[in-house]
């Protein structure tokens, strides 16, 4: 072994011992019986597999779970790309200074920053209050407990996750392409469409990707803006492990989670090829 | 083919100006060089004319028609930029029909006119291949052609050979030069290298703190400067002190190296002291023997392969450099001879 691979080896174990064995155990796992006497009993089984693969209620909540993930990527993505664009027009310091506060965000807990959505979203909270004193309504505003609150909240605590990538990608733009096709004859728009957003595509993939795996798979967000009225496979893998303490049901629930998402993000990465980029 | 006139140009950056009441004008066809140092203000007069800043004050006109308004989409321009700025996510045809796609060309059309300009870059084998994996002289030449393709009135080239190896740098000044001829298309080129400003323009602006200090023919440039600056930015200068004498109606210069015709007669009285600019390649080292010769005292030599410099100590104290062919065959404090070609002199006051 070369001394520059040893430098890998770190990082390499760590992810060996806390992601790779627990991920094997949880397929181990999801595979044995349900026992009385213990986590999971002896032997194997598909009975997980066929139980939840066969219950329309898990594939309601296996489509609600995507179609939120999807909903936040899709808003962050509008959100996120503007601000990404500001910033990689921003020269040096200032734009150091614009960065730090996109990440800000990050140095606050996520429940916090959850709780903070309820504050705002809530049916006594501060939108609802000030619709009601403006006269806008006199009935409550269903900005929580329901899809919207959720997605709302997602967004703002993944956006840092879709602009950081898309950022180095535009960074990594040449200026006077743009220029070349203003003098090639293209308005601003055309500009956009035909160079920035092709060439910034490698960033928007790995936004995309990142805030997808991250929604499909949150929790404390969904249950507090979501107050379990909306339920979302996470929350439901929560309760098979800890409430009903039925392990090999929950590790089968979360693979088929982790495996329809990463398909969900094969699909999106067939979808937007980069032939040049290879 | 299009003339370009251009008028007080104002650009201000804050409250420096970076373009100073700019002029110029520019036959059809010519080929113009923006020559100066870094910070001149040449790029900057580039931007304007193609349109990617907005003057403060003054005209740009094509044909006779303001474009200092228009958008850079509107103005009809084929650029070609230092980095090239080729578009890396498009093949070679891809990008050179980007222009043409711009104008609603027929596909038959846009076909056609790649293949041609293709051709004339003598590119066609690598059309579907990606801008990477071109050398850095192809893609200059892809560069070219893409500018080229969709006939613009003018082409504005930014420094277009800065990217490039020495040897290739030759190579495509004359192809770019040669294009130009062909294509009839009247050019601005920026640059701060002298030598391609001299060797590929029909005229040279020579451009200091955002002014014109001179424009002209490459030859006038270097034989007439206007100014000491322009004398020591184009070429190697040595300056002579002179007395304005008259002979038979002319002027003089008399220097230490002899009596020579005065260009600049005007504004010279008889007896006046002044300054001459004299080039290296005036002065001829010969034998201190030969007669006539003036004498003088080698203070340095400085071998550069094709040619060796010479420092050299006149009567009187007067320094001047000289370049002779070769290998160094003189060596400090040897003595030697100096000969004056016998050319008109150009005065230039040195007192600023």
């Amino acid at each position: 072994m070369n001394r520059r691979a040893l430098l890998i080896l770190p990082a390499a174990l760590i992810l060996l011992l806390l992601v790779a064995a627990p991920y094997l155990n949880i397929v181990v796992i999801s595979a044995r019986p349900t026992s009385p006497d213990g986590a999971y009993g002896g032997g194997f089984t598909t009975a997980n597999y066929v139980a939840v693969l066969t219950d329309a209620y898990y594939w309601r909540q296996i489509g609600t779970t995507l179609w939120l993930g999807l909903l936040t990527t899709a808003g962050a993505l509008l959100l996120g790309f503007p601000v990404a664009w500001n910033l990689a027009r921003t020269p040096g310091r200032s734009q150091a200074l614009r960065q730090a506060i996109v990440l800000s965000p990050l140095l606050v807990g996520i429940v916090v920053r959850s709780y903070g959505w309820t504050i705002i979203l809530g049916n006594n909270g501060i939108l609802n209050r000030l619709a009601r004193a403006t006269g806008i309504t006199h009935s409550i505003l269903p900005l929580m407990y329901n899809r919207l609150g959720i997605v709302v909240a997602l967004i703002h605590v993944f956006l840092p996750f879709m602009i950081m990538p898309i950022l180095g990608g535009l960074q990594n733009m040449d200026p006077a392409l743009e220029q070349a096709g203003r003098s090639l004859g293209a308005a601003p728009g055309t500009v956009f469409r035909r160079i920035v957003l092709p060439l910034a595509m490698p960033g928007i993939q790995s936004g995309c990707v990142m805030v997808f795996v991250l929604s499909i798979s949150a929790y404390v967000t969904p249950v507090l803006l979501g107050g379990m009225r909306v339920k979302t496979m996470p929350m439901t893998v929560v309760n098979t492990l800890i409430d009903s303490f039925r392990w090999p049901l929950g590790a089968a629930e979360s693979l088929i989670l982790s495996f329809l998402g990463g398909l969900a993000v094969m699909v999106f990465l067939r979808l937007t090829p980069m032939r040049w980029n290879r | 083919m299009t003339n370009v006139v251009i008028e007080a140009l104002t650009k201000r950056f804050g409250a420096a100006a970076a373009i100073d009441a700019f002029s110029l004008s520019i036959a059809e066809g010519e080929f113009v060089s923006l020559l100066g140092p870094s910070g001149c203000g040449k790029s900057t007069t580039l931007r304007l004319i193609a349109g990617f800043e907005k003057a403060d004050a003054g005209q740009i006109l094509f044909d006779g028609q303001d474009v200092a308004h228009l958008a850079p989409e509107k103005r009809n321009i084929g650029m070609v930029f230092q980095s090239y700025a080729l578009f890396p996510h498009m093949t070679v045809a891809q990008n050179l029909a980007f222009g043409l796609e711009m104008r609603k060309e027929s596909r038959t059309a846009i076909g056609e006119r790649v293949a041609k300009a293709l051709a004339m870059v003598r590119l066609d084998a690598e059309a579907d291949r990606y801008p990477r994996a071109l050398s850095g002289g192809q893609q200059q030449r892809v560069a070219l052609a893409r500018a080229l393709v969709i006939e613009p009135r003018i082409l504005l080239l930014d420094e277009p050979l800065a990217n490039l190896d020495a040897k290739l740098r030759d190579e495509m000044r004359e192809f770019i030069v040669d294009l130009q001829r062909r294509v009839g298309i009247t050019t601005i080129y920026v640059t701060h290298d002298q030598a391609e400003a001299m060797t590929m323009s029909d005229r040279i602006v020579v451009m200091f703190k955002g002014k014109v200090a001179q424009y002209g023919a490459p030859r006038d440039i270097y034989e007439r400067p206007k100014g000491l600056e322009v004398a020591t930015f184009i070429g190697q200068a040595n300056f002579l002190k002179a007395t304005v004498t008259p002979q038979e109606g002319r002027l003089m210069a008399q220097t230490v190296l002899g009596a020579r015709d005065l260009l600049n007669e005007s504004g010279h009285a008889p007896g006046a002291e002044t300054s001459v600019l004299v080039r290296p390649e005036a002065l001829t080292l010969v034998d201190p023997g030969e007669p006539g010769v003036v004498p003088g005292v080698i203070e340095s030599a400085h071998y550069s392969g094709n040619f060796t410099e010479y420092r050299l100590r006149l009567p009187g104290g007067e320094m001047v450099s000289i370049q002779v062919g070769g290998p160094a065959r003189q060596a400090r404090g040897d003595a030697v001879g100096l000969r004056l070609a016998p050319e008109p002199l150009w005065s230039i006051e040195l007192a600023a």
